[in-house]
């Protein structure tokens, strides 16, 4: 891999529960606004729980009218439309790139889990004859980036990676990759996950869903809020983005994996794994501990997660983990699994590029086992060069991502 | 700069064949067809009721009685092969803990996200067992295999549809390169399913069982009439050169490029406007620093879908087209069936035990020993007692996924 090869940001997009599009997710954020609610695209009563961040009013019409995008399902629309936002404020012109040359990676965690739902739904009432043939051929969660790269054009190297909660951040780094080892000169990164009924029946189960609010490390928090979204970035090499005068975001600095190989869904009790890969990505990104200003965190809200998370900083970062903030914005769009991560990215090069913090919201009891800076309830203004942005997944999958401030020349 | 070698120490196959390397092919080289009814679940009577069932399969034979009960088809499968290429390996023993693990599968376990999905339905959500739920994500079987061997330094699984299993092997390979890792156990897996079964048949892709000459899955021919599908499980380790020295390994064979590329469209191309395949190939070659008249056998991604053969030869005359002579084109989906992202792993197996052994497998119920322009030879019987030193595999996607991957033989 080429040490001279730098990576860097130059558009995003975002379909979030609390609003489709950067600056208003970002607006949203920083202002602490939550887009938990009742849950309205199925039916509740059975369950304990009826709350959760579904993006409402989402009109596939509003960003294409291309009939093969309209018979999609929701997480390629979600994909393509998120992806589009980020085209267009990168400002390629993808008539004049080599399409071979641009790529698409995408991590999610159920695919096209709608069309799954639709089929079971009809299996269980009249059985499988006469389910529609397209729901089968569809759901895969392979056709996502294949349908994108349909829609776009763009035939370079093309993959999906569901390995969970962390999928976002695993798209992220296999970009990277692929641009530092000139396999592409431009590649759309990030994460989709549309609401899951079989996610929110499977944690429930699991007593894992908090009954009304995400609360992360407070000390009454009961859970995860199941919610749903995309999350895609444009990146491309440094050297790329000034040939052709683009605006630069941010600088992706790099990026670490780890596995726990502990518990299928519980964390490492003292979090080996994610300690494991905030060193990988440090190491990758040349940037040592002390530097770190701000980190985005898993944060779900679990019991377990939150304790272990806070674990692992003061494990990486010693003493000084007291000092960075660390905020987890999971308390404001809920879990929205595949997208977490690729969401949490896009925020954090919003953090270095502005200077502002987005809160944890719904904090009001200190847990005295969470005792960091969780930046409570309101945003802060704040110098931030270099953000941490982690994700821990079913599984033991950890993947961490660093984002920079880029300075010019 | 000089790309890091990247060499095999240990291979593990799961396969309706046999279990194991050495029995998979033996079956392959024998020309026996997995393809036969299903017996492990029940067949709605106007569904294809024939595909390439592991049968007998018995995990507890690899892992021991204890702790199986949890784990599904697809991760059982998975255990297994990587148990298989673990017992495999010699030399001074490494810590797994330094280990990454990647796996392909299109479909992951399908089977338990659909059957959560209508007990919780029919059932309601409060009746569904809670250890059924870590099942329904696809990187399910990939933490069971880190959890139960220790594998941390990654774990990743790839969903690229029939090029899961090569994109398993193309991950690998990069992050050797990049010194991210100097081991990584890397395969694919894919499981046969009820569920998959009724949606390739509900699209009228599979070949029909009630014509004459019923269960025969016909790769490259003109009498092909559509695929059955298959399952198994290849798991092997891949150690940088320098690693594998060091410890005095035992070699099976060298990794030596890849190649990806994607002509997905919603259009409906002609045939000879899909460039992926070629793309793939090419860049395959390229990676490994290989002119096409350097590969010596090719074992492709055909499985009897008449679209998709034609495809992949377009792709490959287009490849090869200043190479003379015939090389031997192997289609292992007419014995083992289509599985997905465990074909490329599969394919991969037999191109390393052919490498090794000098042997091919026939391709079954082929109709034609020089499709197209002539470059390629389809052999209807084994062949014996050949040298092969590289291997080209594909994997092409009839939805624009394509990738490559090239094997060699070792020899210092």
């Amino acid at each position: 891999m080429s040490e001279e090869v730098r990576v860097v940001v130059t558009g995003t997009g975002v379909i979030s529960p609390i609003g489709e599009g950067s600056d208003i997710f970002w607006e949203g954020i920083t202002n602490g606004k939550s887009g938990v609610k009742k849950i309205k695209s199925f039916d509740t009563s059975l369950f304990k729980s009826c709350y959760g961040a579904e993006v409402s009013g989402f009109k596939p019409e509003k960003y294409s009218s291309n009939e093969n995008y309209l018979q999609l399902g929701r997480a390629s629309q979600f994909s393509i439309a998120a992806a589009k936002m980020a085209i267009e404020e990168s400002g390629i012109d993808s008539e004049c790139c080599d399409k071979e040359r641009v790529g698409i990676a995408i991590g999610t965690t159920m695919g096209e889990i709608k069309l799954e739902e639709e089929i079971s739904e009809e299996w269980v009432a009249n059985g499988p004859q006469r389910i529609s043939p397209k729901k089968f051929d569809q759901y895969p969660c392979g056709n996502i980036p294949l349908n994108m790269a349909a829609y776009f054009g763009f035939w370079g190297p093309n993959i999906v990676m569901p390995t969970a909660c962390a999928a976002g951040n695993y798209a992220i780094g296999y970009a990277y990759d692929m641009l530092k080892s000139g396999r592409a000169d431009i590649m759309i990164a990030g994460g989709v996950d549309p609401f899951s009924r079989v996610a929110f029946t499977g944690f429930h189960r699991i007593l894992s869903i908090a009954p009304e609010r995400c609360m992360p490390f407070d000390l009454n928090r009961k859970g995860i809020i199941v919610g749903e979204g995309a999350g895609m970035l444009l990146i491309e090499t440094l050297e790329h983005a000034k040939r052709r005068g683009a605006n630069i975001i941010a600088e992706l600095a790099g990026y670490g994996l780890s596995c726990d190989a502990h518990h299928i869904t519980s964390p490492h009790p003292e979090g080996r794994g994610g300690v494991s890969s905030i060193h990988s990505a440090l190491n990758c990104s040349s940037i040592s501990a002390d530097e770190v200003q701000y980190i985005s965190a898993h944060g779900t809200g679990t019991g377990e997660n939150d304790r272990v998370e806070t674990l692992i900083s003061k494990t990486v970062f010693g003493a000084h983990s007291s000092s960075i903030p660390m905020s987890s914005i999971k308390s404001m769009l809920g879990h929205t699994m595949g997208a977490a991560s690729a969401i949490e990215a896009i925020a954090c090069c919003f953090v270095v590029r502005d200077n502002i913090i987005p809160p944890t919201i719904n904090y009001s009891e200190p847990d005295p086992q969470c005792d960091l800076d969780y930046v409570p309830n309101f945003a802060r203004e704040q110098r931030v060069d270099i953000a941490l942005s982690n994700a821990f997944a079913f599984g033991g999958n950890n993947a961490s991502i660093v984002m920079k401030k880029y300075q010019g020349n | 700069m000089k790309k890091t070698r990247v060499v095999i120490s240990a291979l593990g196959v799961v396969s309706a064949l046999g279990m194991g390397k050495e029995d998979f092919f033996k079956g392959l080289i024998e020309g026996k067809s997995a393809i036969k009814p299903i017996t492990f679940f029940e067949l709605e009577r106007s569904l294809c009721s024939y595909g390439g069932e592991i049968t007998n399969f018995t995990p507890q034979d690899y892992l021991g009685k204890k702790g199986l009960r949890e784990f599904d088809r697809s991760t059982r499968m998975a255990l297994t092969a990587t148990m298989m290429a673990i017992n495999e390996l010699d030399g001074e023993e490494f810590e797994l803990e330094k280990a990454g693990l990647t796996m392909g599968t299109a479909f992951g376990s399908v089977h338990s996200i659909a059957t959560f999905d209508r007990d919780s339905l029919s059932e309601g959500p409060r009746s569904v067992r809670p250890l059924a739920f870590p099942n329904t994500v696809i990187n399910s079987p990939a933490s069971r295999v880190s959890i139960k061997f220790g594998m941390s330094r990654f774990n990743t699984t790839i969903s690229t549809g029939f090029a899961a299993g090569l994109d398993s092997f193309g991950y690998a390979l990069d992050f050797i390169r990049a010194g991210r890792a100097e081991v990584v156990f890397c395969g694919a897996l894919e499981e046969l399913s009820i569920e998959s079964f009724t949606a390739f048949s509900l699209n009228g892709l599979l070949a029909d069982d009630t014509e004459e000459g019923h269960g025969m899955s016909c790769p490259y021919s003109k009498a092909s009439r559509g695929f059955f599908l298959g399952e198994g499980a290849a798991i092997f380790v891949l150690e940088s050169l320098e690693h594998a020295l060091a410890r005095g390994a035992t070699i099976l064979g060298e990794v030596a490029g890849y190649g990806t590329a994607c002509d997905a469209s919603f259009k409906l191309c002609p045939e000879q406007e899909k460039s992926g395949a070629e793309r793939a190939v090419r860049a395959a070659l390229k990676d490994a620093s290989l002119m096409p008249g350097e590969i010596e056998l090719i074992y492709g991604s055909a499985n009897g879908n008449p679209i998709g053969d034609r495809v992949e030869l377009r792709a490959l005359e287009a490849g090869f087209n200043e190479v003379e002579g015939k090389i031997p084109l192997i289609a292992i989906k007419a014995a083992l069936g289509e599985c997905f992202g465990a074909s490329g792993a599969l394919q991969s197996a037999a191109a390393l035990m052919s490498l090794r052994t000098g042997t091919i497998p026939p391709t079954l119920h082929n109709d034609r020993e020089r499709p197209g322009r002539g470059t390629f030879l389809i052999n209807s019987e084994k062949v014996v007692g050949q040298e092969f030193k590289t291997a080209l595999i594909n994997s092409f996607d009839c939805k624009g996924a394509s990738s490559s991957l090239i094997i060699k033989r070792y020899e210092g």
